[in-house]
């Protein structure tokens, strides 16, 4: 969930550039390596990007015990979808 | 009369004596004779090896050694056959009662041409660089892709959670009663759309009488209907049946052997509405990406809180953006048929764990041969996924 929520948020198709093997993939996140969503998003990201980064970080946590369930991620993100007003057409033209 | 043409073909003019006789039969004897025979000589001094090679009398050596050869390799044979232990097959072979190829009904004259819209017409979609095929046998084979055989899902240690995962109900009147001998290509009430690497993706406007659009999926014809595969349909069937009740995930409305029968979607997958060209220039708001987020969580937490709470029973282990098919307005979760029924050891008191193979992406395999039957691999067009 993690992956897509990483595409929507970023429009990367692939997590670490599209040179990289599945196999290596699969190592890197093993590892412990994740796309580097914080660095993407720049020193100010708005309130969608901070839900979306919060949600990604609760996807990637490495420790699978620790890790929280979809059905907190999901009511996260609805909870804060309802906090966010639904944003006007003049206002995200310039997106 | 004169036979001007082997006039001309001799160097010498015609001779005619004085009384009138000709000696020209004679000489034309002479010299036809001679003829041949120089043809015969230089045919033969042409083929003399093979002649040679004919002769009786010189290959006699040759002779001796061919049969000695034989009789040494007919005993080694016979000797390798006999002293070889036979092995018995202890496991039954697999039974893979398939069709060889589907035909179908073009005209009114019932003409039945076999059904080539595999191959030429409907291509898989999902096509993506392809380098040559020895290279990805090659690849196929470092990889271990295989046919893992259906593991037994009781077992000492591990028991089913609840009934249904280890049940199986099917509505095969419903599947049977679809007409299915229409034109493909033009009808409208069944059309080939789409193909995965497992099943073939048919509508159907057939099953009730508002005609509304059912999806079809089926397997395809490349993959033998062993128990796995029913296993496969089977659990894609029961998820789906038993998650009915959440707007996140698609809906069932059939059931039967390798078949089944889903909600209808025209609006794509997230994968489309992300990279597909239109929507690289045109991204969707970040609001809106945020709500699919929020739908696509839904669907999996739906999937994952079937019975109680922190007991998982549905893993669907093939969570990617082309999963989520959009209905009505939502992404909904689809294709459980890689799915695994989680089970409970109750010594540990915790549930097992399960093993999922390399997903093999996407091969499209031609079918040219269809009339004899064999299924030719076409690694060429083999696609990572």
């Amino acid at each position: 969930m993690g992956n897509i929520l990483y595409q929507l948020l970023s429009l990367n198709y692939y997590l670490f550039g599209d040179d990289t093997d599945d196999e290596a993939v699969q190592k890197l996140v093993i590892d412990g390596k994740r796309p580097q969503y914080r660095e993407e998003l720049g020193p100010k990201p708005d309130e969608i990007d901070q839900v979306f980064v919060e949600a990604m970080d609760m996807c990637y946590t490495h420790d699978p015990k620790e890790r929280p369930s979809a059905r907190k991620v999901a009511d996260f993100l609805l909870a804060s979808l309802s906090g966010i007003p639904y944003p006007h057409q003049n206002v995200t033209n310039n997106e | 009369m004169v036979d001007y043409r082997s006039a001309r073909r001799r160097s010498s003019p015609l001779s005619v004596t004085s009384n009138g006789n000709t000696t020209l039969p004679i000489v034309q004897k002479d010299d036809n004779r001679m003829e041949d025979e120089d043809d015969k000589k230089s045919a033969y001094q042409r083929f003399r090896p093979f002649l040679v090679f004919l002769d009786i009398n010189r290959r006699i050596p040759y002779l001796y050694l061919i049969i000695l050869g034989s009789i040494v390799m007919i005993q080694s044979y016979f000797q390798f056959n006999t002293s070889a232990p036979q092995t018995i097959n202890t496991t039954p072979p697999i039974q893979t009662a398939k069709p060889l190829c589907v035909a179908m009904y073009e005209n009114p004259n019932l003409s039945v041409s076999i059904l080539q819209v595999y191959t030429e017409k409907y291509p898989t979609k999902r096509q993506v660089k392809s380098t040559s095929s020895l290279d990805q046998y090659k690849a196929i084979q470092k990889r271990k892709y295989h046919l893992p055989e259906l593991e037994a899902f009781i077992t000492e240690d591990c028991k089913p959670m609840h009934d249904w995962q280890i049940h199986s109900f099917p509505s095969c009147n419903k599947l049977h009663e679809a007409d299915l001998a229409h034109n493909i290509i033009q009808s409208d009430f069944i059309r080939l759309i789409n193909n995965g690497f497992f099943r073939d993706v048919w509508t159907i406007h057939d099953f009730d009488l508002e005609q509304t659009p059912r999806v079809l999926k089926t397997l395809r014809l490349d993959h033998d209907y062993i128990d796995r595969n029913y296993d496969r349909h089977r659990r894609d069937a029961v998820a789906m049946e038993r998650l009915t009740a959440s707007p996140y995930i698609v809906d069932i409305y059939g059931h039967c052997g390798n078949n089944g029968l889903f909600e209808y979607s025209n609006g794509g997958d997230i994968d489309h509405v992300l990279f597909t060209k239109y929507y690289r220039e045109n991204p969707l708001q970040k609001y809106d990406r945020l709500r699919i987020a929020a739908q696509i969580a839904n669907g999996i937490a739906d999937a994952h809180y079937l019975d109680d709470k922190g007991r998982s029973t549905i893993a669907h282990t093939d969570i990617t953006g082309g999963q989520f098919i959009f209905i009505n307005g939502v992404f909904k979760l689809n294709d459980f048929n890689r799915a695994r029924f989680i089970r409970w050891n109750p010594t540990k008191n915790e549930s097992c764990g399960f093993k999922v193979g390399a997903n093999r992406g996407d091969v499209s395999r031609n079918r040219r041969s269809c009339l004899l039957g064999l299924s030719n691999w076409n690694y060429s067009q083999f696609v990572s996924s």
